[in-house]
């Protein structure tokens, strides 16, 4: 569903080399998490399967269209909540939500029963007509979700959408996660805490811009012989810190 | 390409963003405060502090003036006055017919045409042996500019008084634009409210781009089907609206309590003023791109509009800067809209005469909306 090939980023700006040939393979109707330290190249690939920034060399495939050559093709189907907010602080939550829909086509009838659902499942019925400035942290982060999933996309990407959400929220969006891969939808989740990780079906472990390694939580923790994946994370590391 | 791209935009995302951005610019007090307060104290401002000498001003002098000889006596007091206007460096003399300099006053390009009639030097023969005759020079003024209203009249006492010494010299004085001459906040105000158009829109509109894209909703929208294009129009769909409130505001308070005659269409200078603010906006879309930031863009906005303040002819005349300076004030659009501002106002100029202006300011907003679309991406570097 999701693949990249020798997939190059190199930032203009400072000249950073974000991802140095990363191969990545995501199948359908899996959750997928995408683990690394801060500055590891998550968020780069992110934006670039999202068509959001140009890579410099490799080639990204989407249900088979290429990006971002066939970026009208596919950006319908994909649903993305960044890592900032990244919604209108002025408007309110209703708005915010019926903004986003309205950029996919959506009719009234479609958006008005979407964000009926929306608003119940994110636990924000209470909040529809609240300037979204008005909100705490992990409301926003709520209101950034339903509007990355608003036109019922089959790809949805997480781009440490956890980061500072308390342990109950957190557990909560998990398992509204797992109800949407049980949907048929594609989740791709980036973080860099490592607990996190043991929930997806599928984890890729990235550092410095390249895939160093990739299989389930039990695979991962088998070879390396650890109870977590945070203790494979720090191995990895240390290893790379003593080559450094 | 752009064709295509427009074919394939959708009306109702567009609008869809223009209601968006209208929305947020209502429920942004501090935006909404400098809609309202800051025409006034800026208009306040820079309409009682503009004042100052000026050089260069452009006019027509005619010397019809035979002299007098009386025996050992000749006298050849036109040409003497003529010499001394001309080593006058507030004045730029051309020699030509008084008729001909009138027409050149109304139509804007000369700002005084002087006429020193045939029987000059013999009344001041007359008048230095206390016959009783009267010396006049006739003078038609475009006073529609107090600054350069006088420094044509001090120039021409000075001449007298240099080339004449102690004689009584009447000056016969016609006011072009249907006898207009106007107090110093009258003639300020056109050109005040094109800067004030002029660096509002640009700052506000700016402000609002920034944000867009420092909220990272920019970003975000960027994975979404609306284009780029898409939304660049539905911006400015909506900074227009707002600039055109902007545009209204300042042409009320001009009118309701500065009390600004207008001697044009109202009409025809509310629709400039609506061209003009749209040129703003799309100037700040380009500047957008290089703005990365409120702050940046803050500092940015007045970068731009304080050297335009200097050389579009608002605080002196063109004509008074420097060589070197001038031609950069005509590719200044600020310094068209003031001309057009101060014609239809004061001068009661209709299209035929601002037609070169308004083409310019249409011509230069055209090149902007062309760049603006060519520079937005759907994808980021």
């Amino acid at each position: 569903m999701i693949e990249t090939q020798n997939l190059v980023k190199i930032y203009k700006e400072g000249k950073v080399r974000a991802l140095d040939g990363l191969n990545l393979q995501i199948k359908k109707g899996e959750i997928y998490a995408f683990i690394g330290a801060n500055g590891s190249g998550k968020s780069t690939a992110i934006n670039l399967i999202n068509s959001i920034i140009k890579p410099t060399s490799g080639k990204i495939l989407v249900n088979n269209y290429e990006i971002p050559k066939d970026r009208n093709k596919v950006c319908s189907i994909i649903g993305m909540a960044p890592q900032e907010y990244a919604i209108y602080l002025d408007l309110t939550v209703k708005e915010n939500i019926q903004f986003f829909a309205k950029n996919y086509g959506m009719s009234k009838d479609m958006i008005k029963s979407k964000l009926d659902e929306l608003l119940k499942v994110l636990r924000l019925e209470d909040k529809e007509n609240t300037l979204c400035r008005n909100l705490s942290g992990g409301m926003k982060r709520r209101v950034s979700i339903a509007c990355a999933l608003v036109h019922n996309p089959k790809i949805i990407f997480f781009d440490e959408a956890t980061v500072g959400v308390d342990p109950i929220l957190r557990e909560y969006f998990w398992d509204y996660f797992r109800t949407l891969r049980n949907q048929g939808s594609t989740i791709v989740v980036t973080s860099h805490v490592m607990d996190e990780a043991e929930k997806a079906d599928r984890i890729g472990l990235i550092r410095n811009g390249i895939l160093i390694e990739e299989g389930t939580p039990n695979e991962l923790k088998e070879k390396y012989g650890t109870k977590t994946i945070e203790e494979i994370f720090i191995k990895l590391s240390k290893e790379v810190y003593v080559v450094d | 390409m752009l064709l295509t791209d427009l074919k394939n935009s959708s009306i109702a995302r567009i609008l869809n963003v223009s209601k968006r951005v209208l929305k947020q610019i209502t429920r942004d007090h501090r935006t909404f405060g400098m809609l309202l307060i800051m025409p006034m104290v800026v208009m306040f401002i820079f309409g009682v502090a503009l004042s100052g000498e000026v050089k260069n001003v452009p006019v027509v002098v005619q010397n019809l003036d035979e002299g007098f000889s009386m025996g050992p006596i000749s006298l050849d007091k036109g040409s003497e006055l003529v010499t001394v206007l001309n080593a006058d460096d507030r004045l730029d003399v051309t020699d030509g017919e008084y008729q001909a300099g009138i027409n050149s006053v109304e139509r804007g390009d000369y700002k005084a045409s002087i006429l020193i009639p045939i029987t000059f030097s013999e009344a001041i023969f007359n008048s230095s042996q206390n016959l009783n005759s009267s010396i006049v020079l006739y003078v038609y003024i475009d006073g529609t500019k107090s600054q350069t209203e006088a420094s044509v009249f001090a120039a021409i006492q000075e001449a007298i008084k240099d080339s004449m010494g102690a004689v009584g010299i009447e000056i016969d004085v016609t006011y072009a634009f249907n006898n207009a001459d106007y107090s110093g906040l009258d003639t300020a105000i056109p050109a005040v409210m094109a800067y004030v158009l002029n660096f509002l829109v640009l700052l506000i509109s700016l402000l609002i781009l920034i944000r867009e894209r420092v909220e990272g909703t920019q970003y975000r929208l960027l994975s979404t089907p609306l284009t780029s294009k898409e939304r660049l129009v539905g911006y400015i769909i909506a900074l227009t609206i707002f600039a055109m409130l902007e545009a209204g505001s300042i042409l009320s308070i001009s009118i309701f309590v500065f009390h600004v005659p207008i001697q044009g269409s109202l009409g025809l200078l509310l629709f400039i003023m609506i061209i003009y603010a749209l040129n703003n906006v799309l100037f700040a879309v380009f500047m957008s791109n290089f703005a990365q930031n409120e702050l940046q863009a803050v500092q940015m906005a007045p970068l731009i509009a304080l050297p335009s303040l200097a050389i579009s002819g608002l605080m002196v005349p063109v004509s008074s800067l420097p060589a070197v300076i001038q031609p950069l004030s005509s590719i200044i659009p600020l310094t068209y809209a003031i001309r057009i501002f101060e014609g239809i106002m004061l001068k009661g100029w209709g299209v035929e005469l601002i037609l070169y202006d308004l083409i310019i300011i249409i011509g230069i907003t055209l090149i902007f909306l062309i760049i603006a679309f060519f520079t937005v991406k759907d994808t980021e570097e």
